[in-house]
């Protein structure tokens, strides 16, 4: 958790890594929990290898980005990579005098973008990166695949963001060369669009083939994340401003529902596997009838995770269907759509087996208050964010903010925040 | 604080449908009925005051009565084949989640009840939990549904970037036109497609033999009589702003398929359920080539014509459905080939089932007969304009037409044929009753109903014409009360005067 925040609050490239590390090491141990089963530690050993090297891969690019710019404060680097004067933010590196700062900022940049991107696609579990996931949200305990689904995931995606929308914008002068007739920016995002679709795509259909719960779970994790994704290509230069917003309001809306309805699901079946002493989907026969509470909560969250009205997947799913689409990229829309109907099989798998069907026994296996209240919390939570976002108020608060982070008028506002504090901190030189 | 007669509306309707449903759990038959009756009251209390359009009032009018009867036929059925009783309160979900889509007066209430209808109609369809059920219900969700969602989100995305998020959401869903520019035509051929898959319109149409086939009789009638409505009428409220070319013209082209294809594939089923469910592409096909034609020349006739098939084909398929489950509870198969004898059985579910039959066939006066007219009236107004495309389609639609009556028979051989064996000690004759009384609201308002149809329309009457109906109607009543009362005198005899066979 304190990785997590960490990572979100942090307004330095390098403490980021630190936080980075913090929270790997914090889910390696997680993963590692049961450390009497031996998938348990297989899992977590794949991850642990592959992490390292993937958040070593980060310190390298934050390595070359100091190389480069002299800087590792990420609101330093923005003001400088595209071109803003900040005076109270030199305290931190020298200033730049005609675009030469310290180094070469063009190839450092580039060379920075490709380490970190690594390691954060790692984090998020986009293909070809998502080879650890499934066998470690599995064999983590529930509550901790709840988190690593809701929140660890997201860590990656806010990086992507933090990089491209407040870093390297469209207005910066690095990445915007051209390359194959498009700004480099603009390729990597369509790179890791594509990257997302594949991902969607793949997650979706490995989905349904899963007869272990949590397994499924995780694929669907691997799924939604791809979708999330997909909308980085509407972040692109080519496509207008009100494009942009809605794109990026679309991933944080989606990342908020997908965290809430998949870290419940993860919760309330994992639960009920506990309750069955099995993760097979066949041996959740007819649980909906032992355990409504808890059975209802995980129908409204897989409802919601599939895209719903009036909960709140379907609203976070329509915007970054909205955003592509207004951004004229209707093979991404049309994807978003396919996808979610192609793990509707998985989820109505799971409704099926947990409502359809005749439960095997007939004894409860365990209490299960807390575990039902928490879930019919967030299944609540699920249709009121749904319900608000419908009446208008969410969507006006989430795209006002969304297009006030968007450069050029949230980057400057990034920036002179940041100098007014170093000020305020009596950091003037 | 004043509660505008719109919201009064929207709570009695609500209150009402609360009833409904409690009714159903406590299994309370008067409840329902009351529910089902307000809710009818209700629905022409909104049209009156203009809460919703008259197209909006004829299919949500349909779907209650089409609901009500399924609903109470339920009761018995679920009694008589699965021995248990907690069918009935899915089929009044599901019978409700439909009536609310229709009667959704914006946008955003039409999309969340779409959703429900059709994760209710997942689950009616998977009721008998066999692994054929689910993979039908499955392919259901991935053909039916993913195309309808995507025709749903682009509609309103489409929406939304002309007038905004919220006021999409709050449409009025008859005042679209007024909202939007006419849309690209990708865009269009998109969206119709999407809709189109609802209402099993080929090229994505594989979905409903087997879904409409394996789900519970009363399920299929409200999934074939009034579910592939939903997608008709998805497609009719985009139509104002699809484009007047490309669109109109693929669909004429797909509707013709689908008529010809439905009509073949009926006629070499030998499950009576398949029959009926590859009828119904067939008839959904007649019903997206009017709408095309609509579009494509905007002549008040076109639209009649549609109505007046869509009302025709949600009773006689709604009748035809719960029949062949009558006939499935008293035989124990649906197997053409085993069948033949069961006019014996069950004189009375034989009298539903040959007015239906009449109607499917277009025999006058029933209402299909008027639709049917209705249909080679527009298509030959068509023809005057467009020679080459009118007579194609004339062609297709005469083609499904005749392959219409060749399957209808086939179907009624099921009452009146030879059969190879004879299984009729493994029949129950005493359980007719108390279903076949159910089935018969919707096929006897098949005939019933075509003294009104003008008025639906909003046709001017003239006083010959309504005598000539009249007197048409009394002498077809008359003919089949007669037939009926011989069947049940003669049948139970002998068969010589059937085909010189006896038993």
């Amino acid at each position: 958790m304190a990785g997590v925040t960490g990572c979100i609050y942090t307004g330095d490239i390098f403490n980021f890594f630190v936080m980075l590390e913090v929270l790997a090491i914090s889910s390696y141990s997680l993963v590692a929990f049961f450390k009497k089963r031996k998938w348990a530690l297989e899992a977590s050993l794949s991850y642990a290898f592959i992490g390292a090297i993937a958040t070593s891969f980060f310190f390298f690019g934050a390595i070359f980005l100091y190389a480069g710019l002299g800087s590792l404060n990420i609101a330093d680097i923005a003001a400088k990579v595209n071109g803003l004067r900040a005076d109270g933010l030199y305290v931190w590196s020298g200033g730049c005098i005609d675009s030469q700062c310290f180094g070469n900022v063009l190839a450092a940049s580039a060379m920075a973008i490709a380490f970190m991107l690594w390691a954060l696609t790692f984090e998020a579990g986009i293909f070809p990166n998502n080879y650890w996931l499934p066998s470690a949200y599995t064999e983590a305990p529930s509550p901790a695949s709840a988190l690593f689904a809701g929140i660890v995931d997201k860590v990656g995606t806010y990086g992507i963001i933090r990089l491209f929308v407040t870093m390297f914008t469209p207005y910066s002068t690095a990445l915007m060369i051209k390359l194959l007739g498009i700004p480099f920016r603009d390729l990597v995002l369509y790179i890791l669009s594509v990257l997302g679709l594949a991902t969607g795509f793949i997650g979706a259909l490995i989905m349904i083939l899963q007869n272990d719960i949590k397994r499924l779970l995780s694929y669907s994790t691997i799924s939604h994340i791809g979708l999330i994704f997909m909308a980085f290509a509407a972040l692109t230069s080519a496509t207008p401003e009100v494009a942009a917003s809605i794109a990026l309001m679309g991933i944080v809306f989606h990342s908020i529902t997908h965290a809430l309805g998949e870290s419940m699901l993860f919760m309330g079946l994992g639960a009920l596997a506990t309750f069955a002493k099995s993760r097979k989907l066949k041996d959740l026969q007819g649980y909906g009838k032992l355990y409504p509470a808890i059975s209802i909560a995980v129908g409204v969250g897989a409802l919601s995770l599939l895209g719903v009205p009036p909960l709140g997947g379907f609203f976070s799913k329509y915007a970054l269907f909205m955003a592509l689409s207004s951004a004229n990229l209707w093979i991404y829309a049309v994807s978003i759509v396919l996808v979610s109907g192609i793990s509707a099989i998985g989820y109505f798998k799971v409704l099926y087996a947990l409502f359809m069907q005749k439960p095997t026994i007939t004894k409860r296996g365990g209490s299960s208050v807390i575990v039902s209240a928490v879930c019919i919390l967030m299944a609540v939570a699920l249709l009121f964010v749904g319900i608000l976002y419908m009446n208008g108020e969410l969507y006006e608060v989430l795209y006002r903010g969304c297009s006030d982070v968007l450069p050029p008028k949230g980057l400057k506002g990034y920036v002179y925040a940041v100098e007014e504090a170093a000020r305020v901190l009596g950091m003037t030189p | 604080m004043i509660v505008s007669s719109e919201e009064l509306l929207y709570i009695s309707v609500m209150g009402l449908l609360g009833l409904t449903l409690l009714g159903s759990f406590l299994s309370m038959r008067i409840v329902r009925a009351v529910g089902y009756i307000g809710l009818v009251i209700a629905t022409a209390v909104s049209y009156l005051f203009g809460v919703v359009d008259s197209i909006s009032m004829i299919l949500s009018a349909l779907s209650l009565v089409i609901g009500f009867s399924s609903a109470m036929y339920t009761d018995a059925y679920e009694v008589a084949k699965y021995r248990e009783s907690n069918l009935h309160m899915l089929i009044d979900m599901f019978a409700l989640s439909i009536y609310t889509t229709f009667a959704a007066p914006t946008l955003g209430l039409f999309i969340i009840f779409w959703f429900l209808a059709e994760i209710i109609g997942f689950f009616a369809i998977v009721y008998e939990v066999k692994a054929e059920t689910l993979k039908a219900g499955l392919r259901y969700l991935v053909v039916s549904m993913v195309p309808a969602d995507l025709a749903l989100m682009a509609l309103l995305a489409y929406l939304s970037l002309n007038v905004g998020f919220t006021n999409a959401l709050t449409a009025r869903i008859s005042e679209i036109q007024s909202l939007a520019s006419t849309m690209p035509a990708y865009l269009g051929v998109m969206i119709v497609l999407g809709f189109s898959a609802k209402a099993a319109v080929l090229p994505l149409h594989f979905w409903l033999p087997d879904a409409h086939s394996l789900a519970p009789a009363p399920a299929s009638a409200l999934l074939s009589g009034i579910m592939v409505k939903m997608g008709l009428y998805g497609v009719l409220r985009t139509l104002p702003i699809v484009d007047a070319t490309t669109t109109p013209a693929a669909f004429l082209v797909f509707g013709a398929l689908s008529t010809v294809y439905g009509g073949l594939m009926a006629i070499a089923q030998t499950d009576i359920k398949r029959i009926l469910a590859y009828s119904t592409i067939e008839n959904t096909g007649l019903m997206i080539i009017t709408l095309m034609l609509f579009k494509f020349t905007g002549e008040p006739l076109f639209y009649n014509a549609f109505v007046a098939l869509v009302i025709a084909h949600a009773m006689f398929k709604s009748a035809l459905f719960l029949n062949s489950g009558t006939v499935e509870t008293i035989a124990h198969t649906r197997d053409l080939t085993k069948l033949g004898f069961m006019t014996r059985l069950a004189p009375l579910s034989s009298v539903s089932a040959l007015l239906s039959i009449l109607s499917l066939m277009g025999i006058p006066p029933t209402l299909g007969f008027v639709s049917k007219l209705l249909l080679l009236m527009s298509l030959v107004t068509f023809t005057t304009s467009n020679i080459v495309g009118g007579i194609a389609l004339i062609i297709s639609v005469v083609a499904g037409l005749a392959l219409t009556i060749i399957y209808s028979l086939r179907y009624i051989s099921v009452y009146w044929g030879t059969p190879q064996t004879i299984k009729e000690e493994s029949a129950e004759p005493a359980s007719e009753k108390p279903l076949v009384r159910w089935e018969l609201i919707p096929s006897a308002l098949s005939l019933l109903l075509t003294p009104s149809l003008p008025a639906i329309l909003g046709v001017s009457l003239t006083v010959d014409i309504l005598i000539s109906i009249g007197l048409a109607t009394t002498i077809f009543a008359s003919i089949v009360a007669y037939l009926y009362t011989r069947i049940k005198r003669v049948t139970l005899r002998d068969a010589t005067w059937l085909g010189g066979e006896t038993f």
